[in-house]
């Protein structure tokens, strides 16, 4: 197991919605730039100065989905780092899994959620745009939960430290995790924001 | 839906890599993918 070395996930908050192209645009006119899309559609992702965004379609959805619905997720570069530092925090759930457009970790949340991580696509057949753009707004999910605690050592985990408020993680580089209180959801819900 | 469990098994990259792909083209998850083939395959077999 390895488990030096710095892992930084990106806020990647995943939105589900068959109005792919509008909230493209809304999210655009914020300041993040689209930079990866599906060539058949249906997926699209955009950057910030820090975070990333990605749009899903709602039909295209493995499970039932609300227009709107928005999940938190990451990307990071190597899954097996992500997933071997998460089991060394004390999420020994954490797994590897393949999906057709890569590799995700897989590992359950305090709150008993499911939280996806997505590995950086290294094979983009069926993809295409520039992964090296950036936008100029910074991505902020606000993320209900009833263990506020419990989420430190996931998050430091994926190279998320606390700030000063104690509940706003990561930077803005790497987007920003906003734990409030309220109802944690199965797949992990959050309320996406672009701050400046 | 009904419950579904993890199944793990060995292949060779290049198949991994094709099987990928198709499911891309195809537009469906790679468990949904898989699985249709494997209960395609299963339901020739018996005939």
């Amino acid at each position: 197991m390895t488990v030096a070395g710095a892992v930084v996930a990106v806020v990647r908050p995943l939105v589900f919605t068959d109005r792919l192209d509008e909230v493209r645009d809304e999210l655009a006119g914020l300041g993040l730039h689209p930079r990866e899309e599906s060539i058949a559609g249906g997926w699209v992702d955009l950057a910030g100065e820090g975070g990333l965004v990605a749009l899903h379609s709602a039909a295209g959805a493995d499970q039932p989905t609300a227009e709107g619905e928005t999940w938190l997720s990451f990307e990071v570069a190597d899954a097996d780092a992500a997933a071997d530092r998460l089991r060394a925090a004390g999420f020994g759930d954490a797994l590897v899994t393949d999906e057709a457009y890569g590799r995700e970790v897989r590992v359950a949340t305090p709150d008993a959620g499911l939280l996806r991580i997505a590995e950086v696509k290294h094979d983009r057949y069926g993809f295409r745009g520039d992964r090296s753009v950036a936008g100029s707004g910074v991505v902020l999910a606000e993320v209900p939960t009833g263990d506020p605690a419990g989420w430190e050592p996931l998050l430091g985990a994926l190279g998320l430290d606390a700030g000063d408020d104690g509940v706003s993680f990561g930077d803005r580089r790497s987007g920003i995790v906003r734990l409030v209180p309220g109802r944690p959801t199965a797949y992990v819900g959050a309320r996406l924001r672009v701050v400046t | 839906m009904p419950e579904k469990a993890q199944f793990t098994i060995y292949l060779p990259p290049e198949l991994i890599r094709a099987v990928k792909h198709r499911a891309i083209d195809d537009q469906v998850s790679l468990s949904a993918f898989v699985e249709a083939a494997l209960t395609a395959y299963l339901a020739k077999e018996r005939r």
